[in-house]
């Protein structure tokens, strides 16, 4: 007897990232289309929403490979010299959101995502502790930099977690992390950064082939064009959460 | 991940034009410019020397498997470990 065709229906998640206005790009690891592979790495990984912007890699070795976590694929970024570049958008305003975990005990700054040009974005960072740095148009703590303490334990592998960066020139710029808003760990020890400057982001993974590779998995990506709610930005957080098995608040 | 380190600039963009070449790069559709990165921009040590670090199939793959044992018994590139190739840490932006 065949199958009712309704029961073959994906079942619904109840929620849809694009469903919330502004979104700009939506890199998902999971979604096979948005995933061309080249000998078994990935060449190119294709926002699904959106601008619908391709971040791709032309050189061979420098390419991420999939790995599975959580029973869904994610983007595997070796910390020697995979990356992955884009055209990106200048903007004052912006959310970004992103499920990732550091995989080993790296040294210094590691950038998930990053500029590509002065190393502003959203980096595990190894110092006395281990921080989740955040900086967008420039490094002054608490004017555009925030680094909120992950770890106590300098060598503690960040993640895996959901990492967001809220930010308006309007508002300022806060951290979130697994859904909770952190504040600096490093003096002026601030709630959020004053950020008006604008920049711009154009690489997943690495500042550049040789200089703060990320070493670990990078699931999911979410930005829009605008700072979010907090409940716009929760339910988004939370989806991750559920999605990549992380526990969000 | 395998290592290797050479201190023979022209000696690596040859190894690396070479594969390029048998493997076809850059492609036409533009997609794949190189194999790995120019000489010009790949990471160096402390003494200057050139730093490769590569996926282990890459290794195992024509020409790559046939032409490293000649230039490991050369001499002209050796295989180093991973605390080796990451032995200059990267420095930290803004501080």
């Amino acid at each position: 007897m065949p199958m009712n065709p309704r029961l073959l229906r994906p079942k619904a998640s109840g929620f849809n990232p694009a469903s919330i206005s502004g979104i700009a790009n939506w890199w998902d690891g999971n979604d096979a289309a948005t995933l061309t592979l080249n000998a078994g790495a990935v060449q190119t990984w294709t926002s699904k929403a959106g601008l619908k912007t391709a971040a791709s890699q032309s050189t061979a070795n420098n390419r991420p490979v999939t790995i599975t976590v959580n029973g869904k694929t994610a983007l595997s970024f070796d910390g020697a010299n995979d990356g992955l570049d884009f055209t990106g958008t200048s903007r004052t305003d912006e959310t970004w959101i992103i499920a990732a975990a550091q995989t080993a005990d790296q040294s210094g700054q590691r950038q998930m995502l990053s500029d590509g040009g002065n190393g502003t974005g959203m980096s595990a960072t190894k110092g006395s502790v281990k921080l989740l740095e955040v900086a967008f148009g420039g490094f002054t703590e608490g004017t555009n930099r925030l680094r909120p303490q992950y770890s106590a334990t300098a060598s503690a592998l960040m993640g895996p977690g959901v990492f967001t960066c809220v930010r308006s020139a309007a508002a300022g710029g806060f951290v979130f992390i697994d859904g909770t808003q952190r504040t600096g760990a490093v003096s002026p020890f601030a709630s959020s950064f004053s950020t008006s400057n604008a920049d711009t982001m154009s690489k997943i993974g690495y500042y550049s082939s040789s200089l703060f590779q990320f070493q670990g998995w990078i699931g999911e990506i979410l930005l829009y064009d605008r700072a979010l709610s907090a409940s716009e930005r929760l339910n988004v957080e939370r989806y991750l959460g559920k999605k990549w098995g992380i526990t969000v608040a | 991940m395998r290592y290797y380190r050479t201190a023979d600039a022209d000696l690596y963009e040859s190894i690396r034009l070479q594969l390029d070449a048998a493997w076809g790069h850059p492609t036409p559709d533009g997609k794949t410019v190189t194999c790995f990165d120019p000489a010009a921009v790949a990471p160096r040590d402390a003494a200057g020397r050139l730093l490769l670090a590569v996926k282990d199939e890459f290794v195992t793959w024509e020409p790559a498997a046939t032409l490293l044992p000649q230039l490991l018994a050369s001499g002209a590139v050796e295989e180093i470990s991973a605390d080796q190739y990451a032995a200059v840490p990267p420095r930290h932006h803004g501080q």
